[in-house]
């Protein structure tokens, strides 16, 4: 391989990457460091947990050969809108939460039965579920809007002042958070770990290995980036509830999409569904699972959407479909079948979110906001155009 | 014969879901750039005229033209996917 | 040497990694038709593309001497402006267009912006004429069929006024008829002074046509044959190919003792899934015992694919009705998932479309039907998946770097070795290979031979579905004959023939068309 080769390719494989780095030094120099500041991480993690979840339920419907699911943002403001009034009679959370997510579940089961066993196509099922649900919503909210007064409920899925995990570790007078930086370094260490045995088991199969300088390398810059990261959650108020719940569903996902049968399926299907289904596999269940899964993970993601606007309202969740398209296109699902990881996905929306949160910090009008949101889903419309050319 | 049936459908499926995806984008696209100039002209908006009317005009052209590709794609992709049908029926 | 209307000399071409040609040579006289023949992956669809012009001058080393003058093709219109013209091997056509239409794609007749199509018409009639055909220029490509739209694309070549004309593969789709017919039309171009390079596989065809041949390997050119001075027999020329004599095309079965039925179909009926009262599959009953090579031979269309299919947890067809044992107990099975469960594995005859994962790497593609056998609780076991992928790859001898390779760089013949992988880690005690060399090269049929003989050794029984009569005849202990979905012979190996099967086809043939009138 020549240089130039070298070169393209590695540009070609980290372009989001890249992109999201150039991103946030842009706005690093607009706002004289502020973004990077400690509150306004933070801020990025919050304000954005329901695109990171929500783009990983939408990442696994795509998998299946690019069907969308449209009515994600009406599932959020519904189920939103039920734990509201269910919290708003006194219910306990734990039992509200539950029955939300059982309500996202059951939504999703429902537009899943349609698309996955009668074969109706999903864009007509979930353009159908969007308008249904935003109605629904309406007419139980009657308008208005209601709102969440259980604190602790509102703690826990990151909303309002107090949405922090607690320092086990607290040392009184300080205000570094110690247990930020505890999970911090065992973050790091998982990861050396798991590089390093990944490395070995290939190299014992006999397959082809990066050499030990890139492998390194990689491993520094991340290891950097987690610290850094982690130092300035730290410095803050510590972790931020809605982490923890984004981390869970990354990680849950990842794992699921990249080590079990289904995941293989999901991509297996969007490769080739004849081959798939001829290799025994019932295709209708994993368009089921992908369904229903969608639903499930609007549910949470509308847990954590009135919980951080401590309310329900008949608008909430518009244009989140957008968001989790968005976040898949540019999170580069947007190529001819299976492909498309759960990591791209995240580094897509991360990209969504410091635009977002950067533009805010510039106190510009919501306008400038769409201006930028524009511009990136261009230049992912000109990489598809571009890609698809290079291949044909 | 049946199987090549089976793959040429599931060909222009995948097509379809694809372009949906596509033409979902480019609308999206369109919404922006509409909503630039319609916030402009409601005053709700504080870009000069020729920032709002530039940039939303430019999404709309972008979205109309993406949709365009994607319609032209669609429709390629729909031929090949019928012409392997054909080519390998008798 | 002025006779000669083409010259290439010393072209050498390498993509990363690869050296596709290596000094090749190739000097084709004005007025003959000149074949190319190779294995797949020989290099000779990298040569015409050099011709072409797709890969630019430069980006390959040697000279092209076109007519007496040394040509530097920056792109594919260049070499059409000198007369060369390329048919590939994928049909270019646009279904939906008429013929007129699709002749004169990028060839537009009239102004650039206001199109003549009177002009448009009257041009493609006349080629159209040329070639044979007597549909109107108006007619659209789909109501075709493939044999005339071949045509049609040399009628494409002919306005695009062709001097060499190239056709890769250009009956790879075509039936026997067709195929005679458009080897004769090149007959009757060379007579009128027209050249062709011709690209085959078929090589009775190849020797019927060609006046030259030159024989590619592995990028090399081997040698040159040519009428009338060389043998022109398929032997001789697969010699040249392969590089060794092959004494038996057929490798030798030995010692595989032939047990009891494995699998038994009786009155087997299946009717068409979108036009119901067409009957597919018409009481067919049939056994395949252990250890034995069971062939179904017949025209395309006569229902074996269907039989296949719907045996295989009814994946074709409604209303199936009758009975199917398997190794003596009669299984009722609805899904392919049940099918592979009561020991059945169909090896599908179109591999890309419904057979692999293309966009997938080897490893992935040989255990999607058995992924069981690599995971635990729904957790793959990605090391033994490599493993049992790296298992296969030996043992079926599939030529590629390593098993994460993605199977759609693979070539046909490796890719059906991968496809036949898959279906072996289901461990069958049936396989159903559907076409199983179709599209695939010489030395590539052996190794599938071989591996379908190891299968029967290890006391498998293997359903051999195939349109190629020799390789039915060589490779099958018994042959059922199926036409318009009915069985209508069964021939054990000695005492069958390419003339008894014909023959029983064509019986019932006419068989069928004087009980119509």
């Amino acid at each position: 391989m020549t240089t130039k080769t070298k070169v393209l390719s590695f540009i070609q494989k980290y372009t989001m990457i890249i992109a999201l780095v150039l991103v946030t030094a842009f706005f690093t120099w607009r706002t004289n460091g502020k973004i990077l500041m400690p509150q306004n991480i933070t801020n990025i993690i919050s304000q954005n947990a329901y695109v990171f979840i929500l783009a990983t339920g939408m990442l696994l419907c795509i998998l299946t050969g690019g069907n969308i699911d449209l009515s994600v943002g009406s599932v959020v403001c519904f189920v939103g809108t039920v734990g509201a009034v269910m919290m708003s009679k006194g219910m306990n959370m734990w039992l509200a939460v539950l029955l939300m997510l059982a309500v996202g579940l059951l939504i999703g089961s429902w537009q899943a039965f349609w698309i996955a066993y009668v074969k109706v196509p999903p864009f007509i099922t979930t353009l159908a579920g969007m308008l249904i649900f935003r109605g629904l919503s309406n007419v139980v909210l009657q308008g208005k809007t209601l709102p969440v007064k259980n604190e602790a409920f509102v703690r826990i899925f990151g909303g309002g002042a107090k949405c922090y995990v607690p320092d086990i570790f607290a040392r009184e007078g300080s205000t570094f958070n110690i247990l930020c930086l505890v999970v911090g370094i065992l973050t790091c260490a998982i990861y050396l770990f798991f590089t390093l045995r990944s490395a070995n088991t290939r190299k014992k199969a006999g397959l082809e290995t990066d050499p030990m300088y890139v492998t390194l390398i990689k491993s520094i810059i991340i290891v950097a980036v987690i610290m850094f990261f982690t130092i300035r959650l730290a410095q803050y108020k510590g972790l931020p509830m809605a982490l923890i719940w984004v981390v869970a569903v990354v990680l849950i996902y990842t794992y699921i999409t990249s080590k079990t049968t289904v995941g293989r399926y999901l991509y297996a299907i969007g490769g080739n569904e004849v081959a798939t289904r001829l290799s025994g596999i019932d295709t209708r269940k994993i368009y089921f699972f992908a369904y229903a899964n969608m639903g499930l993970l609007a549910g949470l993601a509308g847990i954590l959407t009135i919980a951080r606007l401590t309310s329900a309202q008949p608008t909430y969740g518009q244009n989140y479909e957008m968001d989790a398209i968005g976040s898949c296109f540019i999170g580069g699902a947007s190529a001819y079948g299976g492909v498309g990881t759960v990591p791209g996905v995240i580094i897509g929306a991360l990209l969504m979110g410091v635009i977002n949160i950067g533009m805010s910090i510039m106190g510009v009008d919501a306008n400038w906001q769409k201006v930028v949101k524009g511009l990136v889903l261009l230049a992912a419309v000109i990489f598809d155009v571009v890609s698809k050319k290079k291949n044909s | 014969m049946n199987s090549d049936k089976n793959s040429s459908a599931q060909k222009r499926t995948k097509a379809m879901n694809f372009a949906t995806m596509r033409a979902v984008v480019a609308g999206y696209l369109v919404y922006l750039g509409g909503s630039l100039i319609y916030d402009y002209l409601k005053s709700r908006s504080d870009m000069t005229p020729v920032q709002a009317w530039g940039f939303g005009l430019l999404f709309i052209a972008a979205g109309v033209g993406y949709g365009l590709y994607t319609w032209k794609r669609w429709q390629a992709e729909a031929a090949s996917a019928e012409e392997s049908e054909d080519s390998e029926q008798s | 040497m002025s006779d000669n209307i083409l010259e290439m000399r010393g072209i050498t071409k390498t993509f990363p990694g690869v050296k596709a040609l290596d000094d090749v040579n190739l000097a084709v006289k004005k007025g003959s038709i000149h074949a190319l023949v190779g294995e797949n992956g020989a290099g000779k669809s990298t040569l015409m593309n050099v011709l072409s012009g797709l890969y630019p001058y430069g980006s390959y080393s040697g000279d092209i001497v076109y007519e007496g003058e040394v040509c530097k093709f920056s792109k594919i219109k260049d070499s059409e402006n000198k007369g060369i013209v390329i048919i590939h091997q994928e049909l270019a056509l646009v279904p939906y267009m008429s013929i007129g239409e699709n002749m004169f794609l990028g060839n537009e007749q009239g102004k650039k912006y206001a199109i003549d199509w009177d002009k448009t018409h009257a041009e493609a009639t006349k080629y159209l004429k040329i070639v044979g055909l007597t549909e109107s220029s108006t007619t659209l490509i789909k109501d075709i069929g493939v044999g005339k739209q071949q045509m049609v694309e040399i009628a494409k070549a002919l306005a695009k006024k062709a001097r060499l004309m190239i056709l890769d593969e250009p009956t790879s789709s075509l039936n026997e008829a067709d195929s005679k017919a458009l080897l004769d039309l090149l007959l009757e171009f060379k007579k009128q002074g027209m050249t062709s390079i011709i690209i085959s596989h078929k090589l009775n065809e190849v020797s019927y046509v060609a006046d030259d041949i030159t024989i590619i390997r592995d990028g090399h050119t081997i040698e040159t044959l040519t009428k009338g001075k060389d043998d022109f027999s398929e032997d001789r020329i697969i010699r040249g190919m392969v590089g060794r004599a092959i004494e038996d095309r057929f490798p030798k079965r030995s010692g595989v003792k032939i047990g009891d039925v494995a699998m038994d179909v009786k009155h087997w009926n299946v009717y068409h899934p979108i036009y119901t009262e067409k009957k597919v599959v018409d009481d067919v009953s049939f056994y395949v015992r252990k250890g034995e090579v069971v062939g179904f031979s017949g025209l395309m269309g006569a229902g074996r694919t269907e039989l296949a299919m719907s045996l295989f947890g009814r994946s074709y067809g409604t209303e199936i009705s009758g009975t199917l044992e398997i190794n003596g107990k009669e299984v009722r099975l609805h899904s392919p998932r049940e099918a592979i469960d009561a020991g059945l594995a169909y090896v599908t005859e179109d591999r890309k479309g419904n057979g692999l994962i293309l966009s997938n790497p080897i490893s992935i593609n040989t255990t999607l039907a058995n992924l069981k056998g690599v995971s635990k609780k729904g957790v793959i076991d990605r090391d033994k998946e490599l493993a049992v992928a790296e298992e296969y790859r030996v043992k079926l001898h599939t030529k590629t770097p390593s098993v994460l390779q993605n199977v759609g760089n693979l070539s046909g013949g490796n890719q059906q070795k991968v496809l036949l992988a898959k279906w072996m880690y289901s461990d069958p005690d049936v396989l159903i290979l559907d076409e199983p060399t179709r599209g695939i090269d010489v030395g590539a049929k052996f190794e599938i031979y071989c591996i379908i003989n190891d299968l029967v050794a290890e006391g498998k029984s293997v359903i051999m579905i195939s349109s190629e009569l020799p390789e039915v005849l060589g490779m099958c202990d018994r042959i059922y004959v199926l036409n318009e979905g009915r069985i209508v012979g069964e021939f054990e190996q000695k005492e069958a023939s390419q003339e008894k099967i014909m023959a029983s086809i064509l019986a019932t043939d006419s068989a069928a068309k004087e009980k119509k009138q």
